[in-house]
């Protein structure tokens, strides 16, 4: 058994993660893949109706496609995806837009029918992997579960699923790990079972909720390679939150830039990255490349965003913006099509749109164009090994 | 670097299989040794309690008429010219061999008289337990459904009502409805469990539905509480990503992680039952142990008050030690999750102060010979036992 494992193991995964930035950065083939998900003018209230925390966010995600989601600490990224899985928190509710997933309408529905999309057609894991495992339950048992439960297997055959989906997210030893309960394993290792969960059913979607944030690098960067191996071999759509934008550079084709519960500009990744748009995507790129981002976030960035539910007139980033006029602050900023570079129009419509909320986009590109960002130079080589995630 | 995840599952498991068999004996023994105390140390009460009454068979049985030879002759047929730490060794050690001598006034052995008294505390203390769990894990998982809904809220006010409520006031307010107003039930009388199954139920139902609703309310609380806690755990939003439904993940995920300390507060509540039967016992006029004490406390029966104490005292310590060693087979997976940092020793801790507290009641009811009394010291005392705790 053995060799075979040796095969898997990260030594492996390191390589497919470089061919999976490489894949990603060139551009997955656009439209190659269906819509999975698309999300049409999205807003959810928070404290049972009285504020507005994320407002008109509409975007697509499709089969095999790798979308990330960044954003501050409250810019909701985090509830809009919740509010794909069906576990917004109490008080909190989606009160206009829908999510269709492949057709199926998500927003409204009932109990039992985000019981049966559930696991089956979408999937996710979350920051803090321990958690999010039953403690008094051996890994392989919460496993087995839903392939007994969803799929019908009988005893013997989840038994065995469940041990080849464990070799197959790189864990070694997968019959040993099987048995282990969720103590015995390290969070690197948790991550990957969860993982193996999330993907047992084969489901279209899998959501990645700051699934590496608690990791440290070399861990991190292994999580990262499996997700973009499995999202290769199950044309499986991924939705990677996160804050750190060297993360979303590093796995992603197209990346969404949530600031203040809007969305300020999305495109291809390799694009913003190298030529960002939106001032506050700029300066996120600066703090991912000046080093470790959970340290100078807000020395970085100064200022703070708006309280959740307020609703400043004009642009939300405004207050914090070094570029901010006058009439940023008076009328309200739409999200719109971004005048290409020469060098990035081969894609087509569909795919390579790219869009901003800024006024001054148009104006603003040369002098926001400075900034880099190395996913694997700099930012990765200077990172700490971040423990805690600051709030 | 991979070497060292493949390792880490294997190394960090060693130590602590080594501490689950090295600690799981403990517990148990300590237990068994503050039951084996705490039966000494009672036995000595009880038979001090015999030997300072100044209750003399000789005077009592030979009426006044007696002449001092006549005295002291049956002084010395029942041994009571011997000193006393004699007559203790003596009476102690025929105890623990089963003899607990003979009643002055009938002559009958006394561990036969107990030993037909003793099953009707016993069963009614059983039915009762069984319905404080039916009940308990009812109202708790209902409850805990419900959170924040109307039922809910009606099974915690109805437990908190019946929470203070004690066992001879529930008693006689269930035999005003039940048996007086709806005539449903016999108010009182008994048939053996081994003779009528069905007529005994009729007979235990009243007496165990008062004796376990306090210990119902109790369980209800604390699964509800540590339900909606549990459900509160991120691990639950985890089993419902995998699609499991609601159902499934409430009773194959969260009820064997929540039902600990419903358990542990089951456990307290054991010795308190067979305690509170021998209350519960005299309102229902059943032919227990509490009828048997009395009767010997106004006769000054001196073996029979010692006996029936004793052996009360003895199957009180013996059921807080099944408690313990049952929730110590329940402890692995509490002990897992304490290998997580939350999850303490408590249950053995508890359910000592409980057995202790159920005897001191136990002895209250006794030396006070009357029901009144009884409940009254063994409800102050279990509530010290489990604050102390």
């Amino acid at each position: 058994m053995r060799p075979s494992q040796r095969e898997s193991a990260p030594e492996g995964a390191w390589e497919s993660a470089s061919a999976g930035v490489t894949e990603g950065v060139a551009g997955t083939a656009p439209g190659a893949g269906e819509p999975v998900l698309s999300v049409e003018g999205l807003r959810i209230t928070v404290g049972a109706g009285r504020a507005e925390a994320v407002r008109d966010v509409s975007f697509t995600v499709r089969a095999g496609e790798a979308v990330g989601v960044v954003g501050e600490s409250g810019s909701g990224k985090t509830l809009t995806c919740r509010s794909l899985l069906g576990v917004l928190p109490p008080g909190c509710a989606v009160s206009a837009g829908s999510a269709r997933l492949a057709g199926t309408e998500l927003t409204g529905l009932g109990r039992r029918e985000w019981e049966r999309l559930r696991g089956v057609r979408l999937a996710a894991v979350f920051q803090d992997p321990a958690s999010y495992l039953n403690p008094a339950l051996t890994v392989g048992r919460q496993l087995a579960e839903p392939l007994r439960v969803r799929l019908g297997l009988g005893r013997a055959q989840a038994r065995a699923r469940a041990v080849e989906l464990f070799g197959s997210v790189g864990l070694h030893r997968p019959a040993e790990v099987y048995h282990r309960y969720p103590h015995e394993l390290s969070g690197g290792m948790l991550q990957r079972v969860l993982i193996a969960i999330a993907v047992a059913c084969d489901p279209q979607l899998l959501v990645a909720d700051e699934a590496t944030t608690a990791l440290d690098t070399v861990v991190q960067a292994e999580v990262l390679a499996l997700l973009a191996r499995l999202r290769r071999e199950r044309a499986l759509a991924l939705l990677l939150v996160t804050h750190d934008l060297a993360v979303v550079a590093e796995v992603t084709d197209r990346v969404l830039v949530f600031y203040a519960g809007q969305i300020v500009e999305d495109g291809p990744t390799a694009e913003v990255v190298r030529r960002p748009a939106h001032p506050y995507t700029a300066a996120l790129l600066r703090v991912a490349s000046a080093g470790d981002w959970h340290r100078r976030d807000l020395s970085v960035i100064p200022g703070r965003p708006p309280e959740t539910g307020a609703t400043p007139p004009g642009c939300r980033f405004a207050d914090r913006c070094a570029f901010a006029q006058d009439r940023c602050r008076t009328q309200e900023v739409p999200l719109t099509a971004v005048v290409r570079a020469p060098g990035d129009a081969a894609d087509d419509a569909a795919d390579g749109a790219r869009r901003v909320r800024c006024l001054r986009a148009a104006e603003l590109a040369p002098a926001l164009a400075d900034v880099r960002i190395d996913p694997r130079g700099e930012a990765r080589a200077d990172a700490r090994t971040p423990k805690e995630v600051p709030a | 670097m991979s070497a060292l995840s493949a390792t880490a599952p294997t190394g960090r498991a060693r130590p602590s299989l080594l501490r689950r068999t090295a600690r799981a004996p403990l517990p148990l023994g300590r237990a068994l040794a503050t039951a084996g105390t705490v039966f000494l140390l009672s036995s000595l009460l009880t038979f001090g309690l015999g030997a300072l009454s100044n209750a003399n068979p000789a005077a009592a049985v030979l009426g006044e008429t007696a002449t001092p030879a006549d005295i002291a002759r049956l002084n010395h047929a029942f041994g009571l010219d011997r000193p006393l730490v004699v007559q203790y060794v003596s009476w102690l050690g025929h105890a623990l061999t089963g003899d607990l001598g003979r009643s002055w006034f009938t002559t009958l052995p006394v561990s036969e008289s107990v030993f037909h008294a003793l099953p009707v505390d016993l069963s009614i203390a059983g039915l009762a337990l069984l319905f404080a769990v039916v009940l308990g894990a009812f109202g708790g998982i209902t409850a805990a459904w419900n959170n924040g809904g109307r039922w809910d809220r009606t099974v915690t006010a109805l437990c908190s009502v019946v929470g203070t409520l004690p066992a001879f006031v529930v008693a006689i307010g269930l035999i005003a409805v039940v048996s007086v107003k709806l005539g449903w039930l016999p108010s009182g009388g008994w048939v053996p469990l081994g003779q009528d199954p069905a007529q005994w139920l009729r007979y235990a139902a009243l007496p165990a539905c008062a004796l376990g609703l306090d210990a119902a309310a109790n369980v209800a609380r604390q699964l509800r509480a540590s339900l909606v806690g549990e459900l509160r755990a991120n691990y639950v939003t985890g089993a419902a990503m995998r699609g499991l439904s609601a159902r499934r993940v409430l009773f194959g995920h969260v009820l064997r992680n929540a039902a600990g300390p419903a358990l542990t507060v089951l456990g307290m509540s054991v010795p308190m039952l067979i305690g509170g039967a021998v209350v519960t016992e005299r309102i229902f006029n059943l032919p227990g142990i509490a009828q048997l004490s009395l009767q010997a406390a106004q006769q000054h029966d001196v073996p029979v008050i010692q006996g029936t104490l004793l052996v009360t005292v003895g199957v009180v310590l013996i059921a807080n030690i099944a408690v313990n060693a049952g929730l110590l087979a329940l402890d692995p997976a509490a002990r897992r999750r304490s290998a997580l940092g939350r999850a303490g020793r408590g249950g053995a801790g508890l359910s000592d102060g409980a057995g202790v507290s159920g005897v001191a009641g136990v002895v209250g009811e006794g030396v006070g010979s009357g029901p009144g009394t009884g409940a009254g010291a063994g409800g102050s005392a279990g509530a010290a036992g489990a604050g102390a705790a």
